[in-house]
Parts: C-alpha cells; sequence; structure tokens
C-alpha cells in the first residue's frame, strides 16, 4: 500500500538577503508528511524551522530568496504555483497556528472584524451564514471561556492564553488538510502552555489532521507526534519514530539535546551543547555541525553527509556512522 | 471617548492662555514704542500722552492683560496702530482668505500623500517608488516659495493656464459678506462663476503649500508600509487567504498611515503661519502676510491676536489629529481616558 503523501519538501534551500550579503539558511532540506501523520520538528531557535514552515504556504518575508527545491502539496510544487492556486493552498490545505499569538493578530481590529473576514474569505460558507455564530462555534472548540466577549474584543483586550486560543480558532476556520503548528506555546505563560498544548493534542486527534508541531524542546512533543525531526543549521540531521528517538538516538546532536533536558529524576544542570548556531553568511563546509561535535573527521569538513536509513524508518545525516 | 477629547480640549485651553500671556507681556518688552511709531515726530507730547492713557499702554502690563484679556472674550482683539482700525475688522477680512487658501492645500496635500505613499509603499524598489523618492527629496529640500516662483513662471507666465495673482479676476466682483470665505458666500448665492475663478486663483498657491508637507507625509507612509509589512500579523492575514486587496488596503494600510496622520496635522497648522512667501509671490490677501507685516511694524495688538489665531489653529487641528488617531488606533483610545 503507497502512502499518500500530503507534504513532501525535497532539497530545500532558503535564505535571507541581508547587508553583508545573502545567507545560506535552509540547506538541502527534506521532509515529508503523510496522510494523518503527525511530525514534530525540533531544533535550536535560529535553526530555520519557521523559515520552514512559512516556506510551505509561502508566507515568507519580502527578503527571503527561495534558491531551489521543492515543496510539493498533494503532489503540486507550491514553489511553482500562480497566485489563484495559492490561495486556494492556503484556505483549504494548510493552517498555521503562531509562535506568538500577540504578534499575530491586528492590534487595530477586533476579533470579530479578523474572523469574519478570514470566513469570508475562504470560500467555504455560503455569503449568508452568521459569522457571529460560526465564530463563536470555534472559539468553543478551542475552549475559550465568554466567547462572546472575545468576538467582541480588541486583541489587547485579551490574555495571552486568549489570544493564541483565537488564533487556533482562526486556524481552524476551514478544514484543512495539514496544520502547522510553530511554536505554539512559546510565548506563553508556563501556567498556560499545557492547556494550550494538549488543547492542540485532542484537536489532531478528534480531527485526525495531518500536522507539523514544531518545538524547540523535544519534551513537549513527544506526547503528540508519530515521528520526529531533527534540524540542525538548516538541514535534517536525525529522522525517527518518537520512541525510537528517545531510546535510540545516534547523531551527536540529538544525543546533546536530549541530555539538555533537564530531567524529574534531578541530577543538576545538564552539560548543553557548546558552542551556537553557525553564521549563515559562511556556514561551516561540509557537516554544519562539525564546529561543535565532539568527534568530527577531515570527511566531515569536506563533504554534507547525507541522510541515510541505519535501521528501518531512521536516518541519520552523519559520518560518524 | 469623550472623556478624551474633553481632557485634550481642557489642556488645549491651558496651552491657549499660557501662550497669551507668553505673547502678550513679550509683545510689550520688545523695544520700540507703538505710540511713536503711531504719530509723525511733530506731535505735541501731551497728545501722545493722551493717546498712550487712551489705549491703556501706561498701565501695568498685567493689568492691560486683563483689560486685553475681557476685551477678547468679547470679541474685540484691540486696536490697530497701523490700519487704525479694530484688529477684529483686520482679521475678519484677511483669516477667511487664507483658511480657505489652506483648506484648498490641506485637501491636495492629503489625496497627494496618501496616493504617492501607497503607490510608493506597493510597489518598494520598483520604479514607482524611487520616482516617488525623486519627488519628496525635491519636496522636501526645495521651500514652499521656489515652487509658488517656478509654477507662476511656467504656468502662469509661459503657459497662461492660470492667473498671476490675487483671489479674483479683475471685474469679478466679490460676493456680498455672508461668512467671509469667497468661496462659501458664492456658492450660498449661487455665483459659480465666481467659485469657479477663485478655484482658478487658488490653485497654483495651494499647491506650492501643499509640496513640502505632500513629499514627507508620502514619504512617511512608504515607510510605515514596509515596517508594516514584516509585522507577524500581516504574513498570518496572507497566510489565511485573505485577498492581497483586504490584506494591503485594510490591515496593512490602516496600521501604517498613524505617524503620517500626525505630520499631516502639523503640516497643515503650520500653513497658516507659514504661508507667507507663497502669499507674496502670487499677491494672495492673506492671513500670514498680515501678521508678518504686523511684526514689521510693532503693531503690537495685531501680533497678539495674530500669534493668538495661529495658536488657536495649532490647538484645534492638534484635538481633531489626536481624535482622528485615537479612532484609527483602539490602543490610544482605551488607555488614554
Amino acid at each position: 500500500m503507497t502512502q499518500q503523501k500530503v507534504l513532501e519538501i525535497k532539497n530545500l534551500n532558503v535564505g535571507y538577503e541581508t547587508y553583508r550579503g545573502v545567507t545560506d539558511v535552509i540547506h538541502h532540506l527534506d521532509m515529508e508528511v503523510i496522510k494523518k501523520e503527525k511530525i514534530g520538528v525540533i531544533g535550536e531557535s535560529g535553526c530555520g524551522k519557521t523559515t520552514t514552515m512559512k516556506t510551505i504556504n509561502r508566507i515568507l518575508p519580502n527578503n527571503a530568496v527561495i534558491k531551489g527545491g521543492q515543496v510539493k502539496f498533494n503532489g503540486k510544487n507550491v514553489l511553482d504555483m500562480k497566485k489563484k492556486e495559492l490561495m486556494k493552498l492556503r484556505r483549504k490545505n494548510v493552517s498555521m497556528i503562531p509562535q506568538d499569538p500577540t504578534a499575530s493578530l491586528n492590534p487595530l481590529f477586533k476579533v470579530k472584524t479578523q474572523m469574519k473576514d478570514i470566513l469570508k474569505y475562504s470560500k467555504e460558507y455560503d455569503e449568508e451564514i452568521d459569522y457571529k455564530a460560526k465564530s463563536i462555534e470555534l472559539f468553543e472548540s478551542v475552549a475559550l471561556s465568554d466567547p462572546e466577549r472575545v468576538y467582541d474584543s480588541y486583541p489587547f483586550q485579551l490574555s495571552g492564553g486568549m489570544r493564541q486560543r483565537v488564533c487556533i480558532a482562526m486556524s481552524l476556520a476551514t478544514p484543512k488538510d495539514l496544520l502547522i503548528a510553530d511554536e505554539p506555546t512559546s510565548n506563553l505563560d508556563v501556567t498556560i502552555q499545557n492547556q494550550v498544548l494538549n488543547l492542540i493534542g485532542n484537536l489532531l486527534e478528534e480531527r485526525d489532521l495531518s500536522a507539523i508541531l514544531v518545538s524547540q524542546a523535544l519534551g513537549t512533543v513527544k506526547k503528540f507526534v508519530d515521528k520526529i525531526y531533527v534540524i540542525y543549521a538548516g538541514t535534517v540531521i536525525e529522522i525517527a519514530k518518537t520512541d525510537k528517538l528517545f531510546s535510540d538516538p545516534i547523531h551527536p546532536y540529538t544525543i546533546g539535546l536530549l541530555e539538555a533536558t533537564p530531567k524529574l529524576t534531578g541530577g543538576g544542570f545538564s552539560a548543553g551543547i557548546a558552542g551556537q548556531t553557525p553564521d549563515y553568511i559562511d556556514p561551516p563546509s561540509g557537516c554544519r555541525f562539525r564546529p561543535r561535535c565532539p568527534q568530527y573527521s577531515d570527511k566531515c569538513k569536506n563533504e554534507r553527509p547525507k541522510l541515510i536509513e541505519v535501521e528501518k524508518d531512521h536516518y541519520v545525516a552523519c559520518w560518524g556512522n | 471617548m469623550k472623556k478624551y477629547i474633553g481632557k485634550r480640549l481642557f489642556w488645549a485651553l491651558v496651552a491657549l492662555i499660557g501662550l497669551s500671556i507668553f505673547i502678550f507681556y513679550f509683545g510689550r518688552i520688545i523695544p520700540g514704542d507703538p505710540i511713536r511709531m503711531m504719530v509723525s515726530p511733530q506731535t505735541p507730547e501731551h497728545v501722545v500722552e493722551e493717546l498712550r492713557q487712551s489705549l491703556a499702554l501706561d498701565r501695568p502690563i498685567y493689568t492691560q492683560y486683563f483689560i486685553w484679556m475681557r476685551n477678547v472674550f468679547q470679541g474685540e482683539l484691540g486696536f490697530s496702530v497701523y490700519s487704525r482700525r479694530s484688529v477684529t475688522v483686520d482679521v475678519q477680512q484677511y483669516l477667511p482668505r487664507s483658511l480657505e487658501l489652506i483648506t484648498y492645500a490641506a485637501l491636495i496635500q492629503i489625496t497627494g500623500s496618501f496616493l504617492l505613499g501607497i503607490f510608493a509603499g506597493s510597489n518598494i524598489d520598483k520604479w514607482q517608488d524611487h520616482l516617488t523618492r525623486l519627488f519628496s527629496y525635491i519636496g522636501v529640500s526645495v521651500p514652499a516659495f521656489v515652487f509658488a516662483i517656478i509654477f507662476l513662471l511656467v504656468f502662469s507666465h509661459n503657459l497662461g493656464w492660470f492667473p498671476s495673482g490675487g483671489a479674483l479676476s479683475e471685474g469679478v466682483s466679490e460676493p456680498s459678506r455672508i461668512t467671509g470665505f469667497i468661496a462659501l458666500d458664492a456658492l450660498l448665492q449661487g455665483q459659480f462663476f465666481t467659485i469657479g475663478d477663485f478655484i482658478h486663483h487658488a490653485t497654483l498657491p495651494a499647491i506650492a503649500l501643499a509640496i513640502p508637507g505632500m513629499a514627507q507625509v508620502a514619504r512617511m507612509i512608504r515607510s510605515g508600509m514596509i515596517t508594516i509589512n514584516q509585522k507577524e500579523y500581516i504574513s498570518m492575514a496572507r497566510g489565511y487567504g485573505l485577498p492581497e486587496r483586504i490584506v494591503r488596503f485594510k490591515y496593512l494600510l490602516r496600521p501604517s498611515i498613524i505617524p503620517g496622520v500626525t505630520v499631516l496635522g502639523m503640516q497643515i497648522a503650520m500653513m497658516l503661519g507659514n504661508a507667507f512667501l507663497v502669499e507674496m509671490v502670487f499677491g494672495w490677501p492673506g492671513f500670514s502676510r498680515f501678521a508678518i507685516n504686523a511684526m514689521m511694524r510693532s503693531d503690537l495688538n495685531t501680533i497678539v491676536a495674530t500669534v493668538l489665531i495661529i495658536g488657536i489653529m495649532f490647538a484645534i487641528i492638534n484635538i481633531v489629529v489626536d481624535t482622528l488617531v485615537a479612532y484609527i488606533d483602539p490602543r490610544i483610545r482605551y488607555s488614554g481616558s
């Protein structure tokens, strides 16, 4: 049985124009999501997670440069899409829960205005539908208390958690094929983080959506995803089933990440991984993790490691194996 | 919102009272005796003193101020030693002429700066943007009166499209006075030819007056659009599949214009005092010329009255702008009260 691929990213390269030159952020990145599959994408801040996600529905900032590769959605390359197809993709196929709900809601318009436009231009509903009733129904599905008040409020009159729930409701305004949650809790209070995460988890289960859950921390996504992609400096360095990744990490970076996670059992502060993400104007040759890697050879310097299937469904890009 | 406006009205009043004290005081301490400037050198001393007493200029400054203030509230701005009639009458003659010109210039300025700003902001780094940038640099760096002279030479003298000066052609008489505004009075009396003639005369000076502010605000709207376009909520709006025109003209434009609106208000308010050279070039019988002449003639009551009127104009426009900005940005509306 061939599984239907909802999303297939192949050899994607994306950079940004800066005053110092064009950066080279996303570097030969591959990723795929099979129908109804939920994947986790893990990596440090600045590793290109958000850039990759924004490439999927083409909402990158103006100075972004897509240098090459393919982003196929249901078999069609998003990067070649004309305006009309792109609109359809955004309205019907992909939706995104943003990283920072405060920055993602227009401060000058009431929630109802923004909600109404999203519903109206989704072309999913009749012109005559009751936008208020539909919005309130959506708000209830994301467990927003007092939906009537929220509907009639400006974003700055809501709390962070409420704003994120509004964003989630907006992303669910029409049934979608793929839901991208880009670090949906990183800007929320710790007490709210779990609530929102569980809400997203429940929605994924209820609606049986394909999803990409992006996070900096392995622990956050563990519960919700089937498979995890570990990204370092714009390249995928390890892919594995969730359990496998935790029990059997191979790439030195993944191992470092797992060790950096504080454990309930205590044992003091973890060592972390020395160094920082590379400068994207002039990234290291060969393996990008090399400068921070505890064990590298000359080969790592000269050649880019490709993803190799070391066992079933477990891929690693490292010359050390 | 009412509270917000009320608060602004109160502070505007405080500012105006402060301004009146300030300008009244400085008007009185500048060198030069207004009475001596009024009379001829041969006037006998006792006549001078009588005149001084009759105008209350021999009293202490604060007494003079209170006398003046009481009169102002009765609509009497004092006696002009130059025109030898009430300043109120002079103001009634010159102020409407300038307000008409400024209204016209403001309309051009607002429309022009929005159109150019959006035009450039929607086409960043394309020819539309570069062209607008060129216009803006010229508009900001060249003073308005230079435009006035160029316009006069090209469009009036060489091409003959526009009259060279004044507010109405010879042979066209002013409509009988109802409000003092030519265009309005003519409209009320159905004299449409007079309106046309007036607009024809006002066009060149209005454009010359409008250009510097227009150039500046167009630039501000452009940069506003660039900055806001990088905001996450604009990417998200696109990501939800909203059409580009809705994203651009609704969600992007509204936050982009806020700084521009504030500066537009300032620019319009400043025209009343700054139009002097443009009014000179076009022989426009306006308020700015009247005010500057009063200063050159040490015409005290007129100086105080004109400065105060310019202050009132600033206060009114500021309140309008503050209200407008509060209307555009709910965060100000809700925190400002």
